[in-house]
């Protein structure tokens, strides 16, 4: 799960173009939206795309999305029991 | 004081009809034009949209142009609409080589560029179609067939391109710099955005429902408006006759998202008092507003918190059209326009087809036939990607006299 | 009674030195056939959480945009209104790239959202929080003149006493090699090359670089360079001007900042730099004469 979590924090940095950031300043229960990291409504659609590229996960809308984005922990915990790549 | 800018022509094109007569039609028999595309081609085509019924072959020979030459389809919807505006004003060419053409579109000749990007990019590809890419490009190939404006240009702000190009038609005719500008916008589908929209996840696999509980995004839709726009003096001279009035408008930023609206509409909210205050009417001088409404989630009930700001518990009727035409994106403020103009002239109340249910918050629409209503000062808002919000006050002859 | 308007700051990122007006004396002489602009560093004006999805193009806006409104002593602009002949190239070709190599699924909401030619004054707006009229203009080598007149316009009509007009346009590799074959860049002529100008107009003449006399954009028609000139000066009430003026064309400004669809905006940019620096007492710019239609505009010391 650690490998995931780490994986996910690389692919989000590059996906999101946090240019000055490294997974190591990304804290797993951190929040991803809203007072933690600052993301918005276009990098949660971006989220969605990434999980779908790399882990042939497709969340039907953005609400769904809301639920599995909290933070790392959620995301991995999401993307172990769904992946299907 | 309303500023009371005549409006002596208008020309429509939509998924509803090609001409303003045909328009009328469909929107007193409430019949929609949204379904899958025919031209179009795309890997989705089962996303419903408002084509236009009207292959680029149709459009060519209705226009007269030979089928081997290549022209942007936005064009060629624009010229249907032109020559129906151009027409009704009773243009002549001279009277075009004095005037400003201000037209709105975002695509532009993209629906050719898409088809021939890769040889674009080989070094491959006709050189005159590259140069059709752009909107100037688009704007010149609408115009063209009808002779040389003195000035044109191109407005792209999104789904308020045609609204704007109409505002600063206005504007241009107040500062006396012109006495005629026809001013509209058009826009045909494309895979660009369609796809953007799709990537954006604000499509509806299902007909739109403006303003309804279950609504779940927008449909596509292409088209073209024109109106001719003429100063007082001018058009007293040439003896036009006004089909309506532009008596007030408003342009102001929501700047809140690129492409998200404020959760209290604030953007449209400004631009709405900012077109009654340059008419000089308060909001219960209204008798019919056409909404944006286009059935996000988002605009829905950002749009709805703006209408309550400025109306309070006397709302008017309100209600989208975009049921019939989906949304025209850049042209929508003109088609929607002409609708207005429809609607005044006619005495009846455009219904929001689709819509079934109130949700929390959100304004209850226009949803039963009527017919014989008196309808003096009209809002019609365009509200588009970036927070560019703007909206039109039209008002009918009638009141004007 | 009509306002005067003047140009209150103007500036610019380009081939040249950005930022800066080091070009008048001691230009940077062009070679090649393309050029990219010299960027300042961005990260000195937007913090990195903000730029990273701004494309060149955007940063380029984005800090024009606040240097012109800081030098002006302006917070808010009551106007955002601004040209753009192309919209954001990067943006579009990587969009519409992926479509044509990979199919119509999976693509990026933030290529799409920003490649619209509305997001830099969108953007700029955002920024700011500026609620005021907010206008983008796209039709080729009078992009900029139509946003310029549109500000002009508004101001003589009273409805704003100051606004931000700027032009921008991006020539990617992958578009320095399309309008090539096109035709629009050629070898031999002046390189390629891609524009940022921002300018504040206001009604306040305090500070001004210069006063914006005139300004209008028309369909090209075969009238000569003189009678251009004479006009525009006429226009302007200037007729009988028998003091300094420079002509600021194409011809003569392509050297400097080589060719592309914003070029008349360099050209009014470089004029009220060159009327507020006292180099001349009256600028007056034919922009675009080479395509299909001229921006004209005349600029004079403030008096």
């Amino acid at each position: 799960m650690e490998d995931l979590k780490q994986e996910l924090k690389e692919k989000i940095i590059a996906a999101l173009k946090l240019a000055d950031m490294t997974p190591s300043d990304i804290d797993n229960e951190a929040p991803l939206f809203g007072d933690g990291l600052g993301l918005d409504s276009i990098d949660a659609l971006e989220l969605m795309l990434l999980l779908e590229k790399n882990y042939g996960i497709r969340l039907q809308n953005p609400a769904e999305g809301k639920k599995v984005f909290v933070n790392i922990d959620t995301m991995a915990a999401y993307v172990a029991e769904n992946r299907t790549r | 004081m309303p500023l009371g800018i005549p409006i002596v022509g208008a020309g429509v094109i939509s998924a509803i009809g090609n001409g303003m007569h045909r328009t009328l039609e469909s929107l007193l028999e409430k019949r929609s034009g949204i379904g899958p595309v025919r031209y179009l081609t795309t890997e989705h085509g089962d996303l419903p949209c408002g084509e236009v019924p009207l292959s680029n072959a149709e459009l060519k020979e209705l226009a007269g142009i030979p089928q081997d030459r290549i022209v942007p389809r936005t064009a060629l919807l624009g010229i249907q609409a032109l020559h129906e505006a151009l027409g009704t004003a009773g243009l002549s060419r001279e009277d075009i080589s004095k005037a400003a053409f201000i037209s709105g579109t975002t695509v532009g000749g993209i629906d050719i560029t898409e088809d021939r990007f890769l040889d674009y990019l080989s070094g491959k590809g006709d050189p005159s179609l590259i140069l059709l890419h752009d909107c100037r490009g688009t704007t010149d190939a609408t115009s063209a067939p009808f002779g040389d404006f003195a000035f044109s240009t191109t407005i792209s702000t999104a789904c308020s391109s045609a609204a704007n190009a109409i505002i600063y038609g206005a504007d241009l005719i107040r500062a006396g710099l012109f006495d005629i500008v026809v001013a509209g916008g058009a826009e045909s589908l494309s895979r660009y955005h369609l796809n953007g929209f799709n990537s954006l996840m604000i499509l509806d696999r299902e007909k739109c429902r403006p303003f309804d509980e279950t609504r779940n995004g927008l449909n596509l839709g292409e088209g073209a408006g024109y109106v001719v726009l003429e100063s007082p003096s001018h058009a007293e001279k040439r003896g036009a006759k006004p089909l309506a009035f532009l008596s007030g408008y408003g342009n102001a930023c929501d700047a809140f998202h690129q492409t998200a609206s404020s959760p209290e509409g604030d953007g449209a909210f400004l631009a709405m008092k900012e077109a009654l205050q340059t008419a000089g009417l308060t909001p219960s001088d209204i008798d019919y507003v056409n909404a944006h409404g286009t059935s996000t989630p988002n605009n829905d009930a950002s749009e709805s918190a703006a209408l309550r700001r400025i109306f309070g518990d006397n709302m008017p009727p309100v209600s989208s059209t975009k049921g019939y035409t989906g949304h025209t994106t850049s042209a929508s403020g003109s088609i929607e326009a002409v609708f207005c103009i429809l609607a005044m002239r006619e005495g009846f109340l455009p219904v929001n087809i689709g819509w079934k249910t109130p949700f929390e918050g959100g304004i209850v629409p226009v949803h039963e036939d009527s017919r014989g209503v008196r309808i003096g000062h009209v809002l019609c808002n365009a509200f588009g990607f970036g927070g560019n919000d703007s909206s039109l006050l039209l008002s009918s002859v009638n009141t004007m006299k | 009674m009509p306002e005067r308007i003047f140009i209150k700051s103007a500036c610019q990122i380009s081939c040249q030195s950005p930022l800066a007006e080091e070009w008048i004396d001691s230009p940077v002489a062009l070679s090649g056939n393309y050029l990219r602009s010299q960027d300042p560093k961005f990260s000195d004006f937007i913090p990195p959480m903000h730029s990273r999805r701004m494309g060149l193009l955007l940063k380029r806006a984005v800090v024009t945009s606040e240097v012109a409104l800081r030098k002006a002593g302006i917070t808010v602009p009551d106007a955002i209104i601004t040209g753009t002949a192309l919209g954001c190239m990067e943006n579009t070709e990587k969009f519409l790239g992926k479509i044509c190599r990979e199919g119509e699924n999976m693509l990026s909401p933030t290529d799409f959202m920003q490649s619209t030619h509305n997001t830099i004054s969108s953007l700029i707006a955002i920024r700011l929080h500026a609620n005021g009229y907010n206008c983008t203009y796209s039709h080729g080598e009078s992009s900029f003149g139509s946003a310029l007149l549109d500000a002009a316009v508004q101001m003589r009509l009273g409805k704003i006493r100051n606004a931000l007009v700027g032009c921008h346009d991006e020539t990617t590799e992958e578009t320095f090699r399309i309008l090539t074959h096109a035709g629009y860049f050629s070898e031999g002529e002046a390189p390629a090359t891609e524009l940022s100008v921002s300018m504040v107009l206001s009604t306040d003449p305090d500070g001004a670089l210069c006063e914006l006399r005139s300004v209008s954009v028309e369909n090209s028609h075969s009238r000569t360079a003189d009678d251009v000139y004479r006009e525009a000066l006429a226009k302007a009430g200037l007729a009988d001007f028998r003091g300094d003026v420079k002509i600021l064309s194409d011809e003569g400004f392509s050297p400097i900042f080589g060719k592309n669809l914003s070029l008349p905006a360099a050209e009014v940019y470089a004029g009220a730099q060159m009327v507020g620096n006292g180099r001349c007492s009256v600028a007056v710019i034919v922009g675009g004469s080479c395509g299909r239609s001229r921006t004209v505009v005349v600029l004079s010391e403030k008096c």
